[in-house]
């Protein structure tokens, strides 16, 4: 296993709280929720940098919006 | 770092250590390809030899036969951490390979549906160790402990041992031997949904890792 390296994390109450709620769905610790979140930024950016494009799709309302990665 | 793993030297019958590379870099799936090409190609070439038609060939070969890692060391272009490529070495010759994704695939499975996986993309023992491959094959074991490799992974991300994947129609058996169990209803291009829930996980590395497999 890679080795890990500690730092602090500063969040608004809500920030941790929206953590918390999604730790508690996932299942997942904060940590583990974090690094998720991270990997899921830099996919993103690496499609987006291949000239790719984000979507999300409304099935019922045939709908489909391109979201833009700022 | 590489670590020591075993697999079974179907030759002699006993086990051998061989080396586990938890981070398989592009270089090294190319060499991979290097020493594998040839041995698929003389899958085809022994199908024609046995006077299989043309037209049979792609029918008649491992339905992987045309997997080229070459290729697929495409997809780690960028270092994404949701990738992750690890691999099994023995005297310089790679035996088997698996890349999996961490962050876009969820269960389907209760009592975990939507949570986290590790999402085995691609997975393959070399061909000089598969019965579809060769007549006498050198080592066993290769799948089933690259498998429990994505067991491992995905205890030490929290996700509690879920591993999913879409499995070629020829390799469902050994994916149920595992205890994967197939997801109705998810069939795509011909290939099924398999997962590993987090008890059947739990049961793997119990000891079904010993589960007798032709992989």
């Amino acid at each position: 296993m890679a080795a890990k390296k500690t730092m602090t994390l500063n969040l608004t109450n809500q920030e941790m709280a929206v953590l918390g709620q999604l730790a508690e769905k996932k299942d997942l610790s904060k940590t583990a929720i974090i690094r998720q979140a991270l990997r899921l930024y830099q996919m993103v950016e690496i499609r987006l940098d291949r000239g790719e494009k984000l979507y999300f799709e409304d099935e019922v309302e045939k709908m489909k919006s391109e979201l833009l990665v700022l | 770092m590489p670590q020591g793993i075993l697999i079974l030297d179907r030759t002699s019958g006993d086990f051998v250590q061989a080396v586990f590379h938890e981070e398989v870099k592009t270089h090294q799936l190319i060499e991979a390809e290097q020493q594998w090409k040839p041995h698929r190609i003389a899958v085809t070439q022994r199908l024609l030899a046995a006077g299989v038609p043309k037209s049979e060939i792609a029918r008649k070969s491992p339905q992987h036969v045309h997997w080229d890692w070459a290729l697929k060391s495409k997809c780690l272009e960028g270092d994404p951490l949701a990738l992750r490529c690890y691999g099994i070495e023995l005297n310089g010759e790679w035996q088997g390979l698996a890349i999996v994704d961490l962050s876009m695939h969820v269960a389907h499975l209760e009592p975990d549906a939507g949570k986290p996986l590790v999402y085995v993309v691609f997975l393959e023992s070399a061909p000089w160790n598969l019965r579809n491959m060769v007549d006498e094959p050198r080592y066993g074991r290769i799948g089933v402990r690259l498998i429990e490799a994505a067991i491992r992974l995905s205890m030490s991300e929290d996700f509690k041992g879920r591993v999913g994947l879409y499995a070629l129609p020829q390799a469902e058996g050994f994916y149920r031997k595992c205890g994967m169990v197939c997801v109705e209803g998810m069939a795509y291009r011909g290939m099924n949904l398999f997962e590993l829930t987090r008890d059947a996980a739990a049961a793997f590395l119990e000891g079904g890792s010993n589960v007798n497999t032709n992989e």
